[in-house]
């Protein structure tokens, strides 16, 4: 290891003054520090926020704050708190009893509590420099059941940072039993870095050290495939855009029925993201610097293929075998044509087929003998050609067999017999 | 006359001293990467320590810390609101510092007038280590306490050069232009914190 491999990675200095100083005007900095004020631009903005039930900024209107004003299930937070520090999570109503409710640890809380704690809000506690604050009522978001087994009491939400409307990093943080069902890192939260090519997760960290399981568990960290993944990078630059900060990471929790939702944006992100995902971020916004990413489409694009595909490439490592998705492109080498074309990759068929009058066209006409092929409508008999093509890269020797699919959405199918060597990923786009 | 004269020696050594420290702040915490202090605290502790020296003042923010610990668990679970609750500690372990300055006066005999600002600023970093706690960990808080109190003792050094002082007595200005182009410069480095670069080594390693 020498100094020159700390050249991908993005200090706090450089942060502050290249990205945060450059990028991020301060009337965005306060608004984004603002959450009642954050939702409710982008709300208006279409993008999907938790609902926003009460806003407490004076003494006066908590004192008349009647206990059936309130829902049966809420988050109190503060509107300028940081770090998860003032959350308050409350379940469920306790049934039967008037103005007592359950927190997330089970605890019970009565209307006192929750006005003592708003108290504390108001007066500063939980804001920066202990200045006066407000606080919120807003929906309690429902946790996902595939993230039961892996988030601890409370909800995981996936920080993404995204520069130029470019999703550049991006990291699963769940709560744990020392974070007390908070998915901050500070507090004790895991950050598990996610593939941006297919949010899958890679290596995770807590408290900066690099572990493989949930603490106390067996739970493995890694390979879990994080759901809706382009429809979060999607609202995560949505929310970037909307912000008007040039630098931002975007917190968005899965909600159960209604999906990715934007829980806060911030401004001066944080830097464990690199140690949890273990690559520099220094290196990656330097790529986006100066691009004009003109749609929400092309920035997803442009995340997915330049900051993924690491986990493909270790199983291809792994099993010496080449992923490819279902439909792809193939080039015919055959007497030197060099001809590209769409095909669909078929594990149902044994042999690789081309439409007749293509073949002809194209000049793979040296035949070579007849097969008899079962298909759905039953036997028949076709004639096998020489091809020579590569698929993904690999030269493959072989021979297609001549079929009618002239009123088919792919001239060419490829069989099993051609995919040796190969792993078929359904998911995998072209 | 001549007390007169040492007195003037010592504030203007004291007010040319403070680019010095600020300087040195500056320097932990953007090249170095010390975190979670601003200037203020460690700035004040540096001054307490030179005034009232670094053993009484460690030995006092030790006692107190201990001491409003110890309060600090007896109040938790009552139900009161955060700053009288941290007023009550520090008003407890100011009367418990207080008492052991009454049973152990020789401690108290060197400390002057300003000493005693010295003290009270050292109790009152009580309520930073509380207004800390609901934000973050007991450990955390410990390393913030050991970290200021690390700057404070090398300013304390600093200042018992004796060269140092003949300098800053001799050379303000150029001491203070020296202090004016080393902070101007670290606001400027982009590059990383010597702390950073154990903090990100797994991702260097993985390159």
């Amino acid at each position: 290891m020498t100094l020159k491999d700390y050249d991908t990675i993005l200090g706090i200095n450089e942060r502050n003054l290249r990205y945060v100083g450059e990028y991020n005007a301060p009337r965005f900095i306060r608004t984004a520090n603002n959450k009642i004020a954050t939702k409710k631009l982008l709300g208006e903005a279409g993008i999907s926020v938790p609902e926003t039930y009460l806003i407490i900024r004076r003494r006066e209107t908590l004192a008349s704050l009647d206990a059936a004003a309130l829902q049966n299930s809420f988050v109190i937070k503060p509107n300028k708190g940081f770090g998860g520090m003032g959350v308050l999570i409350v379940y469920a109503k306790k049934k039967g009893v008037d103005g007592v409710w359950v927190k997330s640890n089970r605890n019970k809380i009565t209307m006192v509590d929750i006005k003592n704690h708003i108290m504390d809000i108001l007066d500063g506690t939980y804001s920066l420099a202990q200045k006066q604050d407000s606080a919120f009522f807003e929906e309690r978001i429902k946790l996902l059941p595939i993230f039961k087994p892996l988030a601890y009491r409370g909800i995981p939400d996936i920080r993404v940072i995204v520069f130029n409307r470019v999703p550049v990093m991006a990291e699963l943080r769940l709560p744990t039993k020392e974070s007390n069902g908070k998915a901050n890192l500070h507090l004790g939260g895991i950050g598990v870095g996610i593939d941006m090519a297919n949010g899958i997760t890679t290596n995770a960290i807590q408290h900066d050290q690099l572990i493989d399981y949930i603490p106390e568990t067996r739970t493995l960290l890694a390979g879990f495939r994080i759901p809706s993944w382009k429809k979060i990078l999607e609202t995560a630059i949505a929310a970037q855009t909307m912000s008007s900060l040039g630098y931002a990471g975007v917190d968005i929790a899965l909600d159960r029925d209604k999906g990715p939702m934007v829980l806060e944006v911030n401004a001066r992100p944080g830097l464990a993201i690199q140690i949890a995902n273990l690559s520099g971020l220094r290196d990656r916004l330097e790529r986006i610097k100066g691009l004009k990413v003109k749609t929400i489409d092309q920035g997803v694009r442009l995340a997915q293929d330049l900051f993924g595909g690491e986990i493909e490439q270790e199983l291809e490592e792994i099993s010496g075998k080449k992923i490819v998705g279902v439909i792809t492109t193939i080039m015919i080498t055959q007497n030197a044509l060099n001809k590209e074309l769409r095909a669909k990759l078929d594990t149902g068929a044994y042999f690789s087929s081309i439409d007749r009058e293509l073949a002809d066209s194209l000049g793979l006409n040296q035949f070579k003998r007849t097969v008899k092929v079962k298909s759905s409508l039953g036997e028949e008999e076709r004639d096998l050609v020489d091809v020579n093509f590569i698929l993904d890269g690999r030269p493959i020797n072989t021979q297609f067999s001549l079929a009618e699919r002239g009123n088919l959405r792919f001239p060419v199918i490829i069989g099993r017999r051609d995919l040796r060597g190969f792993l078929v990923d359904p998911k995998k786009l072209h | 006359m001549e007390v007169l004269n040492n007195i003037t020696t010592t504030s203007l050594l004291l007010i040319f001293l403070l680019p010095v420290i600020i300087t040195l702040i500056v320097f932990f915490r953007q090249a170095v990467g010390l975190r979670g202090f601003g200037i203020d605290v460690p700035l004040l502790l540096s001054y307490s320590f030179i005034i009232i020296g670094p053993i009484f003042g460690i030995i006092l923010l030790i006692v107190s810390l201990v001491l409003s610990n110890a309060f600090y668990y007896f109040f938790k679970n009552t139900k009161l609101l955060h700053l009288p609750k941290v007023g009550l500690i520090i008003i407890l372990t100011s009367f418990c510092i207080g008492l052991l300055g009454i049973l152990f006066p020789y401690y108290l005999i060197n400390i002057s007038l300003s000493g005693i600002l010295a003290v009270i600023f050292i109790l009152s970093l009580t309520e930073r280590f509380f207004s800390l706690r609901t934000h973050t960990s007991f450990w955390e808080n410990i390393v913030y306490i050991v970290t200021i109190s690390f700057i404070a003792i090398i300013s304390y050094l600093l200042f018992s050069i004796e060269v140092l002082r003949a300098v800053i007595l001799t050379y303000p200005l150029l001491v203070l232009v020296f202090c004016v182009i080393a902070v101007l410069l670290l606001g400027n480095w982009s590059g990383l914190r010597i702390a950073e670069y154990y903090r990100f080594k797994e991702v260097a390693k993985n390159k």
